[in-house]
């Protein structure tokens, strides 16, 4: 074979899926070539038809959809034509794929490593025996611990990153020449995806694989790909070098997703307006015109070709050689944006002190009256937090620290083991539960099920309304007065919820917590499920809110740049305990845990200039059940010293603290716990 | 894990206990409550009051209602039934015992025959989802279910019995002792009550199927290039079972229901005749002795069903 012939070639391929209401283009009209050692990535919002693109390639669409029209062609061969026996053998052996949630990708009732002997089985004639050490050596080449406990272990018995893992091993299992990797980190925690990142980044570079990245992160395409499209409503509207594209970027959607994006900088990112179209209702010409500022009537008429421009770089966009290069970062200026905000003096409106809350496993009287069963979960362990008048406080921490169970237990969602909690200046378990729900509010994660589907919006937010006495007689008026306040159209009151997109289902959710009023609102990751732009959408919306109604926040995230600008003091939580607290460009500028510090470093970043000096973690984190003796941190931290094996450190301030609100509970930061022969 | 799994099995055997305690309470109420009187009965109209009252003192029947059952609870404890009103006064744990081996190897032939036309006509019709195979599986189905039992029972047996003469019309041989003629006799009444049940268990297993067929780690054993065939076996079969499963232990428990019909039709001479005559008969002991039993082996094998699920889900027990 010539050097240069791609192993992956893909013409003009289009997409489509039935439905009841006719055709649905979800892919139109993609090409690209893909080399021997290339890192491709696909990036774009949901629905933008990145992962039909990927299960197109590997003949696996649903039964509704099908090929239209164009071609894949895998080293020479016409995919779209060979018979499903052929396609069984080039599945796994030419090309593999590895699906976004580890979750559910591998199946429950088999053992990791069956599953991964099957695979090697199926391709080459080797005995079972051949096998299983082919498995063994390659889950040790995806870096599992305890490889033998593995094979072994069935996919329950599996934290998220070493399922992930064993999905990797099964891709790679017989030297597939392409793969593909569709969002393979989105599900997991952000520590535990810089390991896998670089576990992908290291086995592609070692074995010249081809990789095709499908992502909507653009710090992950920025890091770990050569050349990026851009996909948006079922086409590429850009494609190019990912250190050219990512810094210089030509099609207004690429300029828009990378402004909109959250850094960890001071920047604040802008503003993407309005949605991607409805695949059933594409507006003629230029998808992109309705949300694009520099649309003329021009990109009205025609569909844009995806052609080359002036410097040779393909894009989407009539007027891309009149607009030249667009800016990839916020243009705001820093110091204007991210001025420290002033935050409360006085007395915190709500404070919790030595919070704890266990969840024992035992289900049934007899399961906590026999012996052996397992020991209760510290889900929040011994937790100070506080909430000024008008502050917001940002909760950060991966899945399993606690912080969704300490925002609950702050509102008595949940009932708490131990600790005292004070609203106001008053016990929180003297006020009644109606008074306490009319003062602290909740916004859920998902907004699909946290609204019922059998209601009306009129419905849900005039209960809300009506039961909390807090309008002027016209029920009516305050639900519209409310969707207005939350930037929707007062016409939609009379519309189900699964009317609504995500992020209109989102402003729902939290013009119901206004709706009585409240001076303290508890966010549990509002964002999380949402795509980026609408992300930005409501994160402005929850920012201006905050302003206009002089509320207080808890921001429950576990995405710190999310929380940095949002966030006037962040607190990180792991493992049950807050391991550090302060100002939010503090804590960021200068992180006083190494905890802290890892998180910050895991995120990967936009700029593809800014090379990453990642802290990477070693293991996971440790059953809350049974937590390590001394730091909860110290079986991952790379400064552990001795005593961190012996005492757990306080939440204490630390040195150079603004005024005692900087703590650390870490003994390399103590001023008198520090041990004297620190090297 | 093994530890773990012993664990588990202690705490639902010592479930059952206060199940089945409610069970022979409401057991015990219902049938006291229901119209007639077993000494009356008995006796006949003519009977004097004094015979009447002095039967009653020797069943124990004069006294509150609570005494008796408590009598008759403990009783149990110590594998004392009681005897029957009628049946010349045997005792019940008697009368049980000769009539369960017969109930028993109908209600597992029954569950054979309708796993054995259910799985595959499940899975058929769901890999050929909304195809002609798919619809006839499923008009199939609805005709089980529709066609009443003991009609079913009338037609075999006068078509396969008494026009062709090839099969038994019913009549129970211990396999023990026989057990080629046993089976020969047991086709018939096996096949009554089972097809009713394969229906169900066809549509559950197919919906099991289909949405088995739908998962990520099916597309994840595609994209890995398995052979199609071992894709269902491995893959798609194991998981789905488990709904079907359950589904197959819950119509064990109606299969011993199902007899008091069927075994009336094939004169089987199993409990649900001996239910059929002491319930007439206000026979309390028998009916009392009787259900109880049955609803033990209905909650032993809803047990053996949860047992097998940690078995086949290795997500069961951890949980």
């Amino acid at each position: 074979m010539a050097a240069r012939d791609p192993v992956l070639r893909v013409e003009d391929l289009t997409t489509e899926f039935m439905t009841d209401a006719g055709p649905i283009t979800a892919v139109q009209d993609v090409s690209f070539d893909l080399y021997q050692g290339e890192r491709l990535g696909i990036v774009g919002e949901s629905g933008s038809g990145k992962s039909v693109t990927a299960l197109s390639i590997m003949g696996l669409l649903e039964r509704n959809g099908r090929i239209d029209r164009g071609s894949i062609r895998l080293n020479g061969r016409e995919l779209t034509a060979v018979s499903t026996d052929e396609l069984n053998d080039i599945r796994g052996e030419e090309i593999a794929m590895i699906l976004q949630d580890p979750m559910t990708a591998l199946t429950p009732t088999l053992s990791a490593g069956t599953q991964i002997v099957e695979t090697v089985l199926e391709h080459d004639d080797v005995s079972r025996t051949a096998a299983r050490d082919r498995a063994m050596e390659l889950l040790e080449q995806v870096r599992i611990p305890n490889p033998e406990t593995v094979m072994d272990s069935y996919p329950n018995e599996l934290s998220g990153g070493q399922r992930q893992r064993v999905l990797i091993a099964i891709a790679i299992s017989c030297s597939p020449d392409v793969l593909i990797a569709d969002e393979p980190t989105t599900a997991l925690d952000v520590t535990i995806q810089a390991q896998i990142l670089d576990l992908l980044h290291e086995l592609v570079e070692d074995r010249d694989m081809a990789l095709i990245h499908i992502t909507h992160d653009l710090g992950v395409v920025s890091e770990m790909t050569d050349r990026v499209a851009v996909m948006y409503a079922s086409r590429f509207v850009e494609i190019g070098p990912t250190r050219e594209l990512f810094v210089q970027p030509r099609h207004p959607y690429t300029a828009g997703l990378l402004r909109a994006t959250p850094r960890k900088t001071d920047t604040e990112p802008e503003l993407l307006s309005g949605t991607v179209p409805d695949p059933k209702n594409r507006p003629t010409g230029c998808n992109y015109a309705a949300r694009c500022p520099h649309a003329t009537e021009a990109c009205r008429e025609d569909d844009p070709p995806l052609v080359a421009a002036e410097d040779g770089r393909p894009v989407a966009c009539v007027r891309t050689d009149e607009l030249g290069y667009l800016p990839a970062a916020p243009t705001a200026d820093p110091t204007e944006t991210a001025t420290e905000r002033a935050g409360s003096g006085g007395d915190p409106l709500l404070e919790a002190i030595g919070l704890r809350k266990e969840f024992t496993a035992a289900e049934s009287i007899l399961d906590r009256v026999l012996p052996g069963g397992d020991p209760p979960i510290k889900a929040v362990d011994g937790v100070d937090v506080s909430l000024g008048a008008e502050e917001t406080v940002g909760l950060v921490g991966e899945s399993g620290s606690g912080k969704t169970t300490l925002g609950r237990l702050l509102i008595s969602l949940t009932d708490r083991t131990a600790g005292d909690i004070v609203f106001d200046g008053e016990p929180l378990d003297s006020l009644s539960s109606d008074e306490l729900r009319s003062r602290v509010q909740f916004v859920f994660q998902d907004p699909n099920s946290s609204l019922n589907p059998r209601q009306t919006i009129r419905d849900i937010l005039g209960h809300a309304v009506r039961h909390h006495g807090t309008h002027d007689g016209d029920v009516d008026a305050t639900v519209r007065s409310l969707l207005e306040e939350v930037g929707l159209e007062p016409n939609l009151v009379d519309s189900y919820p699964f009317e609504l997109s995500g992020g209109q289902r989102q402003r729902i959710g939290i013009a119901r917590a206004l709706s009585v009023d409240p001076d303290v609102l508890i966010a549990d990751e509002p964002t999380s499920a949402l795509d980026v732009s609408v992300q930005g959408q409501i994160l402005a919306l929850l920012e201006r809110i905050k302003r206009e109604r002089t509320l207080a926040m808890l921001f429950v995230s576990h995405d710190l740049s999310v929380i940095r600008h949002i966030s006037d003091r962040i607190a990180v939580m792991y493992l049950g305990e807050i391991v550090e607290t302060g100002r939010t460009e503090r804590v960021f500028r200068e992180p006083k845990h190494p905890y802290t510090e890892a998180l910050l470093s895991a995120i990967p970043r936009i700029d593809p200039r800014k090379t990453a000096d990642r802290i990477i973690l070693d293991g996971e984190v440790p059953d809350p059940g049974r937590p390590p003796t001394g730091c909860n941190f110290v079986t991952r931290c790379p400064h552990a010293m001795s005593e961190c094996g012996e005492r757990d450190p306080a939440l204490v301030a630390v040195e150079g603290a603004e005024d005692g609100q900087r703590r650390s509970a870490c003994f390399l930061h103590h001023d008198t716990e520090k041990p004297a022969s620190r090297e | 894990m093994k530890r773990g799994f012993l664990r588990y099995v202690t705490i639902r055997i010592l479930q059952t206990i206060p199940v089945l305690v409610g069970i022979s309470m409401v057991v015990f109420v219902i049938i006291h409550f229901a119209p007639g009187d077993p000494v009356v009965n008995r006796l006949g109209i003519q009977a004097t009051e004094e015979n009447i009252q002095e039967l009653r003192r020797a069943y124990g029947l004069d006294q509150p209602l609570y005494i008796q059952y408590l009598e008759w609870l403990s009783g149990i404890l110590r594998g004392d039934f009681g005897r029957s009103l009628t049946q010349g006064g045997r005792p019940v744990a008697d009368l049980i015992r000769s009539r369960l081996p017969a109930t028993l190897f109908l209600a597992v032939s029954s569950l054979f025959v309708s796993v054995v036309i259910a799985l595959p006509a499940g899975v058929l019709s769901a890999v050929k989802k909304n195809t002609l195979t798919d619809y006839g599986v499923s008009v199939g189905a609805l005709s089980g279910v529709s066609i009443p039992n003991f009609w079913l029972g009338l037609i075999l047996i006068l078509l396969l019995a008494r026009i062709l003469g090839v099969l038994p019309a019913g009549n129970y041989v211990s396999p023990a002792e026989r057990p080629i003629a046993a089976l020969e006799h047991v086709v018939l009444p096996a096949i009554t009550v089972g097809t009713a049940y394969a229906a169900l268990l066809t549509r559950q297993t197919r919906s099991a199927v289909l949405d088995n067929l739908d998962t990520d780690n099916v597309r994840m054993a595609k994209s890995k290039g398995l052979a199609p065939r071992r894709i269902l076996t491995h893959h798609v079969l194991k998981q789905s079972l488990l709904p079907v499963i359950t589904v197959a232990g819950l119509q064990f428990g109606y299969m011993l229901s199902a007899t008091v019909v069927v075994e009336q039709v094939f004169a089987w001479p199993g409990l649900g005749r001996l239910i059929w005559l002491a319930v007439r008969q206000q026979d309390y002991p028998t009916v009392q002795g009787t259900v109880l039993v049955i609803a033990f082996i209905f909650v032993m094998v809803n047990l053996a069903v949860d047992l097998a699920y940690s078995y086949l889900d290795p997500r069961v027990s951890a949980a």
